[in-house]
This record gives structure tokens, sequence and C-alpha cells, in this order.
């Protein structure tokens, strides 16, 4: 069953064609890397899938039928651009917005509990949103999108104002929702995060599709026939080499990585590493949208 | 409709534990007729100070016509037997005003009221001149005429008022009773006004402050605009509605006290609930539609300030409203949508019986048909305004919007 299937999804602002013709598919469980520099068209996408604007043709499914009202009861989001009310007590905010995903008012108060403790700030529950740091808000907005434990959880940019420890624990509770089933859609700008914890990733660049695959496939598509190799001998002048930088050497176009190391150790050499130098996620998201 | 009914009871709850509606509940109207108390009594004062000068020095009198003799008992008169001594005396501040009576008086009945009083705002039409030196004047042009005759000069006639209704059947009006029934219109007026603006006040600031703290987004991901802005419009229309009724049981200015004395007609509270639900309505629809497409709570202020000023200008010509209930003015303003429901309650308590069977069905289907467009429209512009942050649209992008087909 497909959690999300984005069929073809065009989307213009007045003579801004923000997405054009996107189809997207997201598995149940998987953790999907939605990229893009700014303005590249993922908010405009991640909003039709929320429903909270319509495409203008093109069709998003949500758990293999079309968006119903109820379906948002099943969908949790955290945008970008986020806030929330400042002056309300994070329990009342809290127990409102699960309410308004569809929880009986003593769930939605036991989960505002239950998820204030995930996000270490139970004891934070009667203050006022503005009383809180800005880290600390930001926690209580991903408890706001976790305590209805939806089904399909779409996060834009969930680790901005997040010290590093905070950042582990947002992407342990991440695991434990896909452990539960959730499925994850995570748009940042950290290529490390991606790498990380997302399967397959999907590249948007002004409203068009440019890349979509596993991490692993990407990489793979990227590679250009470099290899990390610590050896006694001086390649420089090797016939199969083009150029070094370190340890990083690029060998000739058609050359096998692993017959040039065969062939070497065959010749005597000694090698300490060997490995395939595939290129970093932040090196193609700059040469694909550069 | 559910999650609009759980957004009307958060907004609900939420604005009435706020300190501000508290304070403006219970504190403003008191500071309100504090002020105008205070105004009233200062006002009067400053008549009162006038008058004083006027009763407390004796009158001087220059008569060239040489017809005044002893003025009345009572009356305190300085005479004087030409004006540069009456002038002295003003100097040394014996008078404060005297009446030169010239020679030709009979003849042309003019006489010169010099006086050291200035004329302020309050008091220039005050004469100067105390009422008993027409009464003095009176008895000596018509000293020879008989003392009834010289009665009748200076009181023509003792006016015995009788009322007639439209038909012609004497009416239970009486001039106190309408003096309090005007007295309770202007009370439903402000009252009402109050009530609607402060309300859609509350839509406005809680939109703005949404958008400013970046909450639209997280909610809309939960409901539909539709859901969002219904629900508010019902969450913060209650609130209002528990504000309006505080400020009646709380009888400010003393209005319900003069209503329950001489209005015995229940049809003023339905009637004043009725207008204040299409009032808030109107009004709050539209603010929280034009409102949404401002970025922070002053530009949400200034997009929604045209709806603002027409809605206030009852304001501006309120005494001639409560004048001519029934006048032109009035009736124009009966039939403009935002000034409907105040005009029409202030017409409707300061004289029910004067008004034409017709009006309140039409302005009432005139106000029905104007809240069902303004909130499709503001609608219309609340879901695009909602996500719209940090750029202005420009008129002709509005203009856009409100004829897009909806989404």
């Amino acid at each position: 069953m497909s959690v999300l299937d984005v069929r073809a999804v065009v989307k213009s602002y007045g003579p801004k064609r923000a997405v054009d013709g996107v189809s997207v598919r997201v598995e149940k469980g998987e953790v999907f890397g939605l990229l893009g520099p700014n303005g590249a068209g993922k908010t405009s996408l991640i909003r039709m899938i929320m429903d909270i604007t319509r495409p203008d043709s093109g069709e998003i499914l949500l758990f293999d039928a079309p968006i119903r009202p109820e379906t948002k009861h099943r969908l949790g989001y955290l945008p970008e651009e986020r806030g929330l009310y400042q002056k309300q007590r994070v329990f009342d905010i809290l127990a409102f917005l699960g309410r308004l995903k569809g929880l009986a008012p003593h769930v939605a108060a036991a989960r505002a509990e239950k998820y204030l403790d995930r996000v270490g700030l139970l004891e934070a529950k009667k203050k006022r949103m503005r009383e809180l740091s800005k880290g600390m808000q930001q926690k209580v907005q991903i408890a706001a999108v976790l305590l209805h434990e939806p089904d399909l959880l779409i996060m834009d940019e969930p680790f901005s104002g997040l010290d590093p420890v905070n950042r582990m624990l947002i992407i342990d509770i991440m695991k434990e929702c896909t452990a539960r089933g959730t499925s994850l859609v995570l748009s940042t700008h950290l290529m490390d995060q991606v790498e990380a914890l997302c399967a397959r990733v999907f590249l948007i660049h002004r409203g068009r599709e440019v890349l979509s695959g596993s991490v692993r496939e990407i990489k793979e598509q990227f590679a250009d026939n470099a290899i990390f190799l610590e050896t006694d001998r001086d390649l420089r002048s090797h016939a199969s080499v083009v150029n070094g930088e370190g340890s990083k050497v690029w060998l000739r176009p058609g050359t096998n990585p692993e017959q040039f190391m065969a062939d070497l150790i065959s010749s005597g050499a000694k090698i300490r590493r060997f490995e395939r130098a595939l290129p970093s996620m932040d090196e193609i998201f700059v040469k694909v949208v550069s | 409709m559910n999650k609009s009914w759980i957004i009307a009871t958060h907004e609900f709850l939420v604005t009435i534990r706020r300190v501000w509606f508290v304070i403006s509940t219970f504190v403003f109207p008191l500071i309100f007729l504090g002020i105008g108390g205070i105004a009233l009594l200062i006002m009067r004062r400053t008549v009162e100070e006038s008058q004083a000068k006027i009763t407390g020095l004796p009158l001087g009198v220059v008569d060239h016509w040489g017809g005044l003799r002893t003025p009345p008992t009572g009356f305190r008169v300085l005479r004087f037997p030409n004006e540069s001594e009456a002038v002295q005396a003003l100097r040394e501040e014996k008078i404060a005003t005297y009446v030169m009576v010239p020679l030709d008086y009979v003849q042309t009945g003019q006489v010169f009221v010099k006086t050291s009083i200035k004329p302020t705002l309050l008091t220039s039409d005050q004469t100067h001149v105390p009422p008993e030196m027409g009464n003095w004047l009176v008895e000596n042009v018509l000293s020879d005429i008989d003392e009834n005759r010289r009665a009748r000069a200076k009181n023509p006639f003792l006016a015995q008022k009788v009322f007639l209704d439209r038909t012609g059947a004497v009416s239970s009006d009486d001039v106190e009773s309408t003096v309090k029934r005007t007295i309770t219109g202007y009370g439903f007026f402000f009252l009402l006004f109050m009530s609607i603006f402060t309300a859609s006040g509350y839509l406005l600031n809680g939109m703005a402050d949404e958008k400013e703290n970046r909450v639209m987004e997280i909610v809309l991901s939960s409901v539909t605009p539709q859901q969002l802005m219904l629900g508010k419009l019902i969450g913060l229309g209650a609130a209002g509605l528990l504000q309006l009724a505080i400020w009646i049981t709380m009888g400010v200015t003393g209005i319900v006290f003069f209503a329950v004395q001489i209005i015995l007609d229940p049809w003023v509270f339905v009637y004043c609930l009725v207008f204040f639900l299409f009032g808030y309505s109107l009004f709050g629809s539209l603010m929280l539609g034009f409102g949404a497409l401002g970025t922070n709570f002053r530009e949400s202020q200034q997009m929604a300030s045209l709806w603002t000023f027409i809605g206030i200008s009852p304001i501006f010509v309120h005494m001639a409203l409560v004048e001519a209930p029934h006048g032109t003015l009035a009736r124009v303003f009966s039939y403009i949508p935002l000034t409907a429901p105040v005009t029409m309650m202030l017409r409707y308590v300061t004289d029910p019986k004067g008004m034409p069977w017709y009006e309140i069905p039409a302005v009432l289907t005139l106000l029905l048909v104007s809240t069902l467009l303004a909130l499709r429209m503001s609608a219309k512009l609340y879901r695009v305004g909602l996500l719209l942050y940090g750029k202005r649209p420009s008129l002709r992008e509005i203009w856009r919007w409100l004829w897009a087909p909806s989404a």
C-alpha cells in the first residue's frame, strides 16, 4: 500500500508555475527525503499534499484514496514557517491541536503529556509559549505534530534551531515513529541527515523533478570513478590514473576499480586502504541545482 | 462543523480568560462613564460659573428712554445716569453687564447689552441679561394697561401639550418618556456599537496574532480555512455576546433601568440580539477577510480600515440621528449594511411607533444578503491571505482573488 501517491501535479501562482508535473510515491514506514533549493517548489508541493492548497491539475492520493477531510487526522505536518500561540499555555495548545486532529478530549490531554514528556518538556506544560526558549518552542511544535500519532509525517526543516543534543533526540523520535510504521517525508538542507535517515530522495528544482531514487543509487549514478587508496606506491605516473588529491584518486574512464586494485596487489604493492569514493549528497545537490 | 465547534470553544475560552477581556468588560464602561461624567460636570460647572457672573452681581442699567421705574422685588439693579459711569462700575467689577435702553426704545425695541463676560463655546447662547429684565420692560411699557393683560403680555400662553399618534388618537407619549426613550436609544446605540467593534477587534487581533506567530499552517493542516473562519466567528461572536450581556446586566449608564421603566417591549432585546449578530457577522467577516491580507496587526488594521471607517461613521452624526430618528439621514444609514444595525437599533428604541412597518423586514433582508456576500467574499480572501507572509497584495491581486473560482 502506498501512503502517498502524487501524480503529475501542477500548481501555478499567477504566471509562475511553482510545481510542474511532479509525481512522487512514498511507501509505508519509509523515510523519504524531499530536497531542493529555496523556492524550488517543496513547500507548494507539501501544502497540496496537506490539502492546504489544491493542485491546478494532477491527482494526490493518500492511503490509496483521494484526500478526504478525515484523512487529515492521519497526517502530521511540521511546516518550515512555524510557530504556536505565544500567549497561550503549552498544554492547552497541544490539547487543542490534538482535538483538531480528531482526538477525544481526554486522549488529547493524555497524549499532550506523553509527548511533552518525550521531548523533555513536561515540566513546562503550564508555561506560556513566549516563556520558552526558541529550541524549547521547537520541541513543543514537534510534540504537536506527533501527538495524534500520524501515519504520514511531513517535516520541513525539523532540525533548524536545535542544538546537536536535541537534534539527536528528534532523530531518535523519528526512528521510533518509522519503527511504528509511520512514513516520514523529510525536507531539509542538512544533507548529512538525509544520508543518515532517508532511504529514497526526490530532488525538485524550479518546480520539476530533477532527481529521484535511493540514496545509494543516486550516489552510484554520480560517482566519477574515484577511489580512496592508501598504498606504498607513487601512482601519479600510473597509466590508469587521471588525477590524485591526498588519498583520493581519479581513475581513467573505463578503468575498473576492483581490477585496478587487483593489478596493484599482484605487482607487489601494499594496500592500507581501498574504498569506492562516492560523492556526498551535498556535492550531488550542488552539482544538480547549480 | 465539529471542528468549527472545537475552534469556537477554544477561541471563546481563550478570549474570555484574557486580562484585556476582563478589563474591557468591567473597567472600560466605568472609565467611559467616569470620563463622560467628569466632562458633564465640567460643562455644567462652566455654565454655572458663567450664570453666577450674570446673577451674582447686580445688572447695570442706563435708562436714556426714561420709562423704567422701580425694578421688581428681588431683581438687583444698579442704575447709572450715563454709560461712562456704567463702564467705570464694570471696570471696578461692581457689575459684569449693563443694559443701555436708548431714547427711541419704544419705537425700535432695541436695547444694548454690554458685558465683560467673554463668550465660550458652552455659554455663547447666553443673553447675559437675567429674564427679569424683560418682565421689567413689559411692566413699564404697558404701565397704563390692567394687571391681567400685563401678565398675559409677559407670559402669552401656558401650553398644555397633548401628543397624538399617526391616527390622530391621543398618544401615551409625553415629554418625559420621550427623553427617557431617547436616552435609552442612545444607550443601545453605543452598547451595540461597542460590542460589535470590540468583538470584531478580537477577530482581527487573533488572526494577526496567528499570522505573526506562524501558527496558520499548523492549524490548516487539520482544518479547512472555512472551518477556521466559521469557528473564529462563532467563538469570538459568543465572547462579544457575553460582553454585551454583561454590559446590559451591569446597567451601563443606567440605560436598562430606564428601559425597564419605560420600554416593556421585549422586541428591543430581540432586535438588539439580531442586530448584534448581523452587525458582528458582517463586520467580523470583512475584518477577517481583509485583515488576513496584512502580514502583521498594523497592516491587517490598515487593510480593514475602509470598513472600519464606514462602520464608525454613525458616531459622527449620532446627534442628528437621535434628533430625527426617522429622518433622511437615519434612513440612509439604515440602508448601508455596515451602519444599519446600530442605526436601526437607535431608531427602534427611540421611536418604535414612528418607524414604517416595512423597514425592519427590509433592512433585515438587506443585512442577510450582504452578510452572506461578505462571508463568501471574505472566505476567498481569508484562504489566500492566511498563507501570505511578508508580501502586501496589490489592489489588482485582491480583485483577482475575489473573482477567482473557489479552490
